[in-house]
């Protein structure tokens, strides 16, 4: 319960900014299977379970009328987004699908992976507080990057006019959860950078 | 005064579209052709690069890689799959078919051999799965279908290795089916690429009442952008993509549906309604080359007509043919055609809600054929335009509201629009969708009078003249209280400066 409240309370804090936009853009949204693809390539088997359960509420598109139900991802999608991440990140730490039989996410924590699996091979309850603040700064640094892309790239977007402060804020706010688990962050960043406008549009 | 007047002429520079950063152009092209991110291999190799030639030279390497890539194949094919609406349901009919049917090998073929897009209705070399035992309409297989229809069914399953290859990727691993060959003339009648695969018969199913309609109306949809609509008011900001049955509440399968068939089912009875003609008299010829194919094919071929009036050159195209091949010939030599792939392209790739006008129309169609309608050569074009390469923006009300209007403009335009002068009866060709209107604030202003004169919108009492009342176009309520939201505002062109100044 307790790590879903910060989930809620991220989303909000840093996507309240992105939803105001949703509508006075002239992007275009990623379409349902485009994210079901990408999740599928990056995280275990769960997330594409999830995703197949119903495409229709997902947002897919309609058979009948062969238009998308929702032309900006929908309430919905971004609940099974954030169920699927969640779902996927308890299968990371649980076997059969422990951390080490993941082989398909090379990018997903760009550089800081190799460091991460050393970590959580050693000690699956490892907590965020007690990690150096450089490989938190690294972390964070690379899942950024690797979800929403290089900085110049999302200032194009012109949502997050600073990078810098962007990755300091995302810092903090998951500071303030002084027991939360290496794999919690992981999970919460995850789930905040994929619900963001960058990602879900080109 | 000075800085004021440089202000007014930076403006309108500070509205128009700015090129995207080129990472920015990366992600769009990964993410529009293969549906994701680039990795961060590609991500550090751009930064690198510094001129500008090895940076275009780097994006032309990407575009052709990415249009090479399984998952851009998969991604397409998709969008092929929702262009005839054949998108997954959980029935045992789309898993049968999902990835295996004759059909799936058509476009399979023509996406990965980058076969002109002509083929979707003249490819006649159908492949069908040997291990087909799964039923897809009663008691027929796929095999049974294509059998009736040929006496050349090897008696040695003729294995296509190469095919195998390819369902091997897109099966995601483990199947490798034995493939049969059916291979009809190009010059037979009966068959016609994907219309003649049991996918496309058992989606639009026929009945007795309808007559092959349904198959008839899917065609214009698809390959000649009639979706058939405008005769009624549209409902949804969006009147291409309504669906048919939601104009007609209360009949579940359409709005023949309740009629007494009887009297409605009889082609000569409501063909003689002016109303019911509207359609009726494209839909029923049409649906004739399919009438005797109502789940197994007929060993002969139906005649029919290719009737519809043209949009691009307003003349009535009539042609008789002698069956389902030869109409499908006849649709992809029709401007009306061309225009209407190119659209579905741009819509795809460039996105429904970028501004094209008659003019941009016009010159895709003529790219179209220079690249020999092949899909990966068209694409590739569509992304490297600039329109492509604009920075993602946050678009103002205004700049909004003038591309809202837009797809409500090209209906006018079917009559405002007309090629030559004798086809206007004196009225002048104006192109509605082409902002702004004039380059003197007089003219703009005098045009939007025009408009606002004409729908009826501003000061006095003014009567709603356009569409004119005998005009199978209607504007839809919402459509309307666009218009007037649009010119209320000053009738803002597409970089949001209002059009109205005095
Ligand atoms: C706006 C275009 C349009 C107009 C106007 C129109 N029709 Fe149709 N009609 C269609 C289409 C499209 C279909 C095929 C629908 C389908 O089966 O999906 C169809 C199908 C039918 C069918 C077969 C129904 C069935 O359930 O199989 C009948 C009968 C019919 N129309 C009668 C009429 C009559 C009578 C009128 C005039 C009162 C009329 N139509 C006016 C477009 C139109
Ligand atoms: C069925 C054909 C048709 C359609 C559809 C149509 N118009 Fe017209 N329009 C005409 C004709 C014919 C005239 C000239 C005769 C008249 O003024 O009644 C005209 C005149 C006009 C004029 C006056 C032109 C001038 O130079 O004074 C305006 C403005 C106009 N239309 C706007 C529109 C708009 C906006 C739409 C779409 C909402 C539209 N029209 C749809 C046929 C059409």
């Amino acid at each position: 319960m307790r790590t879903i409240a910060i989930f809620l309370s991220m989303i909000f804090v840093f996507n309240s900014m992105a939803d105001a936009e949703f509508e006075q853009t002239s992007r275009r949204y990623a379409s349902n299977q485009d994210i079901y693809q990408y999740l599928s390539r990056y995280l275990p088997n769960y997330c594409t379970q999830i995703l197949d359960e119903d495409r229709s509420v997902l947002g897919f598109d309609s058979v009948a009328t062969g238009s998308s139900i929702s032309p900006t991802p929908s309430a919905m999608t971004i609940l099974k987004i954030t169920t699927c991440i969640r779902g996927s990140y308890a299968q990371f730490v649980s076997a059969p699908y422990g951390i080490a039989s993941v082989g398909s996410g090379d990018e997903l924590f760009g550089g800081s992976r190799p460091e991460l699996y050393q970590i959580l091979l050693t000690d699956q309850k490892a907590l965020w507080s007690k990690q150096s603040p450089q490989f938190k700064q690294s972390l964070i640094a690379n899942m950024v990057m690797d979800i929403l892309g290089p900085d110049a790239e999302i200032k194009d977007f012109g949502l997050i006019p600073n990078v810098d402060d962007f990755r300091t804020s995302l810092m903090a706010e998951i500071d303030k959860n002084p027991n939360i688990s290496l794999y919690e962050a992981l999970e919460s960043l995850t789930i905040n950078l994929m619900t963001r406008d960058e990602f879900l549009s080109y | 005064m000075k800085s004021l007047l440089l202000f007014l002429l930076l403006l309108p520079s500070l509205v128009m579209a700015v090129a995207a950063d080129p990472q920015t152009y990366l992600t769009k092209l990964s993410k529009s052709i293969k549906g994701i991110p680039p990795t961060l291999a590609e991500r550090q190799a751009l930064e690198k690069l510094s001129s500008a030639s090895d940076i275009d030279t780097y994006m032309k390497g990407r575009i052709s890689e990415y249009l090479q890539s399984p998952s851009f194949e998969l991604k397409f094919k998709d969008k092929i799959d929702e262009l005839f609406r054949f998108t997954a349901e959980k029935s045992t009919e789309s898993q049968y078919f999902a990835g295996h049917s004759s059909y799936d090998y058509l476009v399979q073929d023509l996406i990965h051999n980058n076969q002109s897009w002509d083929q979707l209705l003249l490819n006649k070399k159908y492949k069908v799965n040997s291990n087909d035992s799964v039923r897809y309409r009663y008691s027929l297989t796929e095999l049974d279908f294509y059998h009736m229809l040929t006496n050349q069914v090897p008696a040695i399953p003729d294995a296509a290795t190469t095919l195998s290859e390819q369902i091997h990727r897109y099966d995601h691993g483990s199947v490798s089916d034995t493939l049969l060959n059916f291979n009809f003339d190009d010059s037979d009648l009966r068959m016609a690429g994907v219309l003649t695969t049991p996918r496309f018969l058992t989606r639009y199913v026929d009945t007795a009442l309808n007559k092959n309609r349904r198959r008839a109306s899917a065609v214009f949809r698809v390959f000649l952008c009639d979706s058939m609509v405008p005769a009624i008011p549209a409902k949804t900001e969006d009147s291409e993509k309504t669906d048919f049955n939601v104009l007609f509440p209360g009949n579940n399968q359409s709005h023949g549906a309740g009629m007494d068939p009887g009297a409605m089912g009889n082609a000569d009875l409501h063909g003689a309604q002016a109303d019911c003609r509207a359609c009726h008299y494209k839909l029923d010829p049409m649906g004739q080359t399919f009438a005797l194919s109502a789940g197994a094919m007929s060993p002969f071929p139906s005649p029919g007509a290719l009737t519809f009036k043209s949009m691009i050159s307003l003349k009535d195209i009539n042609m008789p043919v002698a069956g389902v091949g030869e109409l499908a010939k006849n649709i992809t030599q029709q401007d009306d055609y061309v225009h209407c792939q190119v659209k579905h392209f741009w819509d795809w790739y460039v996105g429904t809600d970028a501004p094209m006008n008659q003019k941009m129309e016009n010159d895709l169609a003529q790219k179209f054929n220079e690249v020999g309608r092949r899909p990966k050569d068209f694409i590739s074009y569509l992304v490297s335009l600039d329109i492509f390469k604009e920075r993602p923006q946050i678009l103002s009300e205004a700049q909004i509201l003038a591309r809202r209007v837009v797809p409500i403009f090209k209906n006018c335009n079917s009559c405002h629009q007309l090629p030559t002068k004798d086809d206007m009866n004196g009225m002048d060709t104006w192109d509605l969708t082409e902002m702004p209107y004039g380059n003197t604030p007089e003219d703009k202003t005098k045009a939007i009078r025009k408009i606002s004169k004409a729908l009826g919108v501003g000061a006095g009492n003014l009567k709603q003249k356009m569409p004119p009342p005998d005009s199978t176009y209607k504007l839809s309520d919402d459509d309307y209280l666009l218009l007037k939201r649009w010119i209320e505002k000053g009738a803002p062109d597409f970089t949001g400066m209002p059009q109205v100044t005095q």
